[in-house]
């Protein structure tokens, strides 16, 4: 008799502690498992429909994971560095990892700008920036792109706080790594929006790149002018492409301090790469590093989509406003272009403009296709190649200038 | 007087806190300085780019070895290439050379002529700035697929 009366009691305390009693017995529990269902829908966009499934897909299962009631994984109270009498006392990272759960260890090291750089570092070792040293004009392009970021601020501030404007705008660098940087350092979590917030909008729109831009290209260009064939670009010495890294560390990072960890990160990758002298760290930087750091991070920003932070009209403004962004970004980009097109007497193909959003490759394929589409024999790879990863520098200052303004 | 006193005071001249609405004025400040400072950023980049491409033009053109003769056919048999032309230097394209080397002396074989290469030269491009075939045979190739 004892006996089934422990079994029962038992069996009664894990049904009051389970998940299962949670979602059916309070609003948060059902919210809960509406973020579950949600994270359905973006695991099935990145698995099945394949956007940006290296990222979307961990942070998806992040989201699941810290939906789970009574899992204690992720606890959003530990990031907002307020005491309980609502104090700003600043963050206690002894207490993170005293009595935080995997995901709280995990999210460290976005809190602390640790991961986007380290990817950055994994960047710089794939990136070429042969074709931006070749034709140096091509910086124009990245940074009249970084306008999608400014001009959606401007959208954004009428709406949210300065840091949350700030952080909602940098989507429209298209660069997520960048996104989760800035949002990390300037969202504490007490808000209506959090880093999670940012990395799945920008994720989602990085995938959807293909379908946002060309609109936006076609609109803006004349058949004429998407037809431009340019010249060929200059051969490249090792020596330049040596120099540019270090340059380019020691121009940014003095004129602009806070851009310096992630310039620096990209710029110390491609210097690896380019002295050809460091194949074994070029290689575990780009592939064992880079992928360890992809799930640490997409794990860990998926586990600040806590229900409150997604399930609100913020989180659907914030959509909007990150298609604005990417929208305004490919614009700026494009106009710009065809200035330089016709201050230039016609050599320079306006579709290479929308290259300046970062999401490399993909926006320099864009203008390549959208190029090949209107003349096959024309080839717009290389040259849009330029502005694409100008566009990685000149959204990692713009994120410098934001961090520095609100920061 | 006020203007310059704010500039040489090392106190940031544009920090906003962040963390409550801002009011328009400063909305429209953020947008222009940070475009303002990204451009001014890029182009001092592109100012230093410049100036190193420059640079690196004038010391490959001054390092350019003196333009090789012309190929000439001759009929004396020397099948083998000259080791020490200097296209074959600066190329180190040796397997290339002898490659071309051999397929030459098979049609002169054929013809009952030998014939000696003597240097090698690329062909410059009929127009400047057009792409001569094999370039382009190569870019359609890596391009297609996107």
């Amino acid at each position: 008799m004892v006996i089934i009366e422990t079994l029962l009691q038992t069996l009664k305390d894990l049904w009051f502690e389970s998940g299962m009693y949670a979602f059916v017995t309070s609003v948060e529990g059902l919210k809960s498992l509406a973020m579950i269902l949600i994270s359905f829908v973006f695991m099935y966009l990145a698995i099945k429909k394949g956007f940006e499934p290296l990222l979307l897909l961990p942070i998806a299962f992040g989201m699941l994971l810290t939906n789970i009631p009574n899992a204690g994984m992720y606890h959003p109270e530990f990031w907002t560095g307020l005491n309980e009498a609502g104090e700003h006392v600043g963050i206690d990272y002894l207490h993170v990892m005293r009595e935080g759960g995997l995901l709280d260890i995990l999210y460290m090291g976005v809190k602390l700008q640790v991961y986007p750089p380290l990817i950055f570092l994994g960047i710089g070792c794939m990136t070429d920036f042969g074709p931006l040293i070749a034709n140096p004009k091509s910086f124009v392009l990245g940074a009249a792109a970084q306008g999608g970021i400014f001009f959606t601020f401007i959208f954004a501030a009428l709406f949210f706080t300065g840091k949350e404007a700030s952080s909602i705008a940098i989507i429209g660098g298209a660069d997520g790594p960048t996104a989760i940087y800035v949002s990390s350092k300037l969202l504490s979590g007490g808000g209506s929006i959090d880093t999670g917030t940012i990395a799945l909008a920008a994720y989602t729109y990085m995938a959807l790149v293909p379908i946002i831009q060309p609109p936006i290209m076609r609109l803006l260009t004349t058949k004429q002018e998407r037809s431009i064939k340019m010249g060929q670009l200059r051969q490249v010495s090792k020596t330049e492409k040596i120099i540019f890294p270090i340059a380019v560390t020691l121009i940014i990072g003095s004129l602009i301090p806070s851009a310096a960890p992630l310039v620096g990160m990209l710029m110390l990758g491609n210097l690896l790469k380019e002295s050809g002298v460091c194949a074994r760290l070029v290689d575990t930087a780009q592939n064992a590093l880079m992928n360890i750091i992809t799930i640490f991070l997409g794990i860990s920003v998926g586990a600040t989509t806590k229900a409150d932070k997604v399930i609100n009209l913020e989180f659907l403004l914030v959509m909007l406003l990150g298609v604005a962004a990417f929208a305004l970004g490919t614009a700026s980009g494009v106009l710009l272009a065809k200035l330089m097109n016709k201050l230039s007497g016609g050599k320079i193909n306006p579709l290479i403009g929308s290259a300046g959003v970062s999401a490399v490759p993909m926006a320099a394929r864009i203008s390549q296709k959208e190029g090949a589409r209107e003349d096959p024999t024309n080839f717009l790879l290389m040259h849009a190649m330029g502005p694409n990863v100008a566009g990685v520098i000149g959204s990692a200052v713009a994120a410098g200038v934001l961090l520095s303004i609100f920061g | 007087m006020q203007t310059w006193m704010m500039l040489t005071n090392s106190a940031p001249l544009f920090m906003m806190d962040g963390n409550g609405k801002l009011p328009f004025t400063d909305i429209v400040a953020t947008t222009i300085t940070g475009l303002a400072v990204v451009f001014l950023g890029l182009i001092i980049l592109i100012l230093f780019l410049t100036l190193l491409g420059k640079i690196f033009d004038r010391k490959s053109g001054s390092s350019k070895p003196a333009a090789p003769s012309a190929p000439k056919q001759e009929k004396t048999p020397a099948p083998k290439p000259e080791p020490k032309s200097p296209a074959a230097d600066a190329g180190q394209e040796q397997e290339i050379v002898a490659a071309i080397c051999a397929a030459i002396s098979a049609i002169g074989e054929a013809e009952g002529t030998t014939y000696a290469v003597k240097s090698i030269r690329p062909k410059q491009a009929p127009v400047r700035g057009a792409r001569p075939a094999w370039y382009m045979a190569g870019l359609r190739d890596n391009t297609t697929p996107f």
